[in-house]
């Protein structure tokens, strides 16, 4: 009888739990990725990506906004239960948290005047996002930066002269240029794909729950054999990302 | 009224043996039929193994292949769109969105890996990049973006057949699979259905056809007939020859039974000196055939005799020579009588007749020839002698009266015969049956 009863709890625990619905970071302000759209929804590549992966696992989620820099550190908590923010894969954020597969491969764009500083200092601030990788390049080599907490914040900081370039993903990169304002700024693009500026994009997962993890990269799987990823890429994105 | 001796089993041809069970015979079988659907099912296992790779392949690696090929074929056209798109627009700082999304997409991994792909695009980006500097465009340099775009647009068509044409060989590759397993089907299909008739064959010709020889056999053994043997050439388990066996050796118990039961009745009915009928077995035969007279309406005659000084025999030359003189007259009964006449030894020298469907004239004249016929010849005994004999005899027509009264009134007519002389018949007067 006692195990009668404890096996009641148990599937009264597993239904609320499985009632709750799935806690998602992602950003609000990297157009084409992940904004809030003209009718105040959250839209983007990465927010329909979520949205269908959640429709593929059959659950419930619920999208919770996060500036970029903050993203591993909740997924890393448990704060939230996965992120579908472009996160390039590096081993530091590895050591936080769960990827599942590659969603996408992603460069770096170099907005600027002058050449990608290879070797040399940039003589002015160069622009990066907050929790990016790109900081963490410029970091690493003691560039002079501006660091911005969103992408918008980036093309008055370019059009306005206060920094001598900006480093970003390339998705984002491209938003800046294929704006009307980009032409006046005299600024050029060349693309990074040095590998600490480039790799594999995947989503992030709470280290807590390996299991949604691999729900996650069969959802995924799934999605690119139906098509439904190439949809959403389609929406959001002049090119394929795969 | 003699029995037929008993006849000898006629020699039973035995089943062909080999010694083999049937338990054995028929566990063989099943295992070679059992092996036989291994096998089958086994080959057909195999086949539906490769179809099932076959599938995961087609999900696994073409169909993302193939999924693969659609992407890169819409990168190409898109390169080909934001190529017209740059052409179109007049001022170089116009053409860089465009020159962006060519760049993101000839860096894309999946173009960079493709080796039909990569020198295409990058050929054609080369081509772009340049022309996107140049303004304002000439006719050449237009002319020259179109070759680009006609070599992407040949490319787009090459990627998309070869991916459908490796597509139909995996459905064709699958589709021949199935063809080979529906064919693996037939002939499992045909073996089982061959192995398992044979299977029912070698149970009826080894065990039911046996069985129901067997099973007249016995029938026929109740009718007392032989079992009879085989068919010959048939096969047979060990077990449907020991049946065999056992079903001779009662058929020979059971003869040796009826030749005693034969042997015992005989010797139950029969006077054992003289070998007739004893005067038991002579009532009943009389009762039965009076009975049948009386019930036919037809005539029936009895008598008794009585060798004359008989006892002057047996006093002078003692009981062998009375013995041998009985005998004697036994045979000369048996050879001049009818065999339809029934007659017995009815005591010492006493012998009692009964002519079945014969009147008194007709009976008359047998009993004289029997008379006639012991008279004739003296008997020889031991020593050289003979024993000159004669019969006296009483007659009596029965007329449907009781056999006891008969038998009295012929016993009463002999003794007259015997007052009269002896060697003589004397017909006793015909008394109706006072029912």
């Amino acid at each position: 009888m006692r195990l009668f009863f404890a096996f009641c709890l148990l599937l009264a625990a597993l239904g609320a739990r499985a009632a709750e619905p799935l806690r998602v970071a992602v950003v609000g302000n990297a157009i084409p990725m992940s904004y809030v759209g003209d009718n105040g929804q959250l839209t983007g590549f990465n927010v329909e990506l979520a949205r269908a992966l959640c429709e593929t696992l059959e659950v419930r989620c619920e999208f919770k906004l996060h500036q970029l820099n903050e993203v591993v550190e909740v997924v890393a908590k448990g704060q939230v239960d996965f992120a579908v923010v472009s996160l390039l894969v590096t081993p530091e954020r590895r050591s936080k948290v769960l990827f599942t597969k590659p969603v996408y491969r992603s460069l770096s764009v170099w907005l600027s005047r002058q050449p990608f500083p290879a070797a040399a200092l940039p003589t002015r601030p160069v622009a990066v996002v907050q929790g990016s990788v790109q900081q963490a390049y410029g970091l690493a080599r003691q560039w002079p930066m501006e660091v911005l907490n969103t992408h918008t914040e980036l093309f008055d900081a370019l059009t306005s002269g206060q920094v001598q370039a900006a480093l970003l993903p390339m998705t984002t990169g491209m938003n800046v240029i294929r704006d009307g304002r980009f032409g006046s700024t005299g600024l050029a693009y060349q693309l990074i794909g040095e590998p600490a500026l480039s790799g594999e994009v995947a989503i992030s997962v709470s280290p807590k729950l390996p299991r949604l993890l691999e729900q996650l990269n069969q959802g995924l799987d799934k999605l690119k054999r139906n098509g439904r990823f190439d949809r959403i890429n389609t929406e959001f994105l002049p090119f394929r990302l795969q | 009224m003699r029995h037929p001796a008993p006849q000898p089993p006629p020699q039973n041809t035995k089943p062909t043996r080999t010694g083999l069970s049937a338990g054995l015979l028929f566990s063989a079988l099943a295992g070679v039929v059992l092996a036989l659907v291994l096998a089958i099912e086994g080959w057909r296992g195999l086949e539906q193994l490769r179809l099932l790779e076959q599938l995961t392949v087609m999900q696994q690696r073409t169909i993302p292949d193939a999924l693969q090929a659609q992407r890169l074929v819409r990168n190409l056209e898109t390169m080909r769109l934001e190529g017209e798109r740059l052409l179109a627009l007049p001022a170089p700082v116009e053409r860089m969105p465009s020159m962006y999304v060519i760049d993101v997409i000839v860096e894309n991994p999946t173009v960079q890996a493709d080796g039909r792909v990569a020198p295409v695009l990058k050929q054609a980006q080369q081509v772009l990049r340049a022309l996107a500097r140049k303004t304002p465009l000439t006719n050449a340099d237009r002319s020259q973006w179109a070759d680009e775009s006609q070599a992407l647009a040949r490319l787009a068509d090459r990627i998309t057949a070869e991916s459908i044409e490796r597509f139909n060989a995996e459905v064709e590759q699958t589709r021949r699979s199935v063809d080979r397993n529906l064919w693996q089907l037939g002939v499992s299909v045909v073996v089982l259905t061959v192995s398992l008739l044979c299977f029912v064959l070698a149970l009826y010709s080894t065990l039911i056809r046996p069985l129901r020889h067997i099973s007249d056999a016995l029938a026929g053994l109740r009718r007392g007939q032989h079992p009879p043997p085989l068919p010959p050439g048939t096969w047979a388990p060990s077990e449907i020859g020991d049946v065999h066996q056992a079903m001779d050796q009662l058929d020979l118990l059971m003869q040796e039974n009826e030749t005693i039961r034969k042997d015992l009745l005989t010797s139950a009915n029969t006077d054992s000196l003289t070998g007739l009928f004893n005067r038991r077995h002579f009532m009943e035969q009389a009762h039965l055939a009076l009975a049948r007279a009386k019930r036919t309406h037809s005539p029936v005659t009895l008598a008794i005799a009585d060798l004359d000084h008989f006892k002057s025999v047996n006093d002078t030359l003692g009981h062998a020579a009375g013995d041998l003189v009985l005998k004697a007259v036994a045979q000369r009964i048996r050879s001049t009588l009818r065999e339809t006449d029934i007659h017995c030894r009815y005591g010492g020298e006493e012998f009692a007749f009964v002519f079945p469907d014969t009147a008194l004239a007709e009976a008359g004249l047998l009993a004289n020839r029997l008379r006639e016929s012991i008279a004739a010849t003296a008997i020889p005994v031991d020593g050289g002698q003979s024993v000159p004999i004669s019969l006296s005899l009483g007659l009596v027509e029965v007329l449907g009266m009781p056999l006891d009264v008969a038998l009295n009134q012929a016993d009463q007519a002999m003794y007259r015969a015997k007052v009269a002389g002896r060697n003589r018949i004397e017909v006793a007067l015909p008394v109706t049956d006072p029912a």
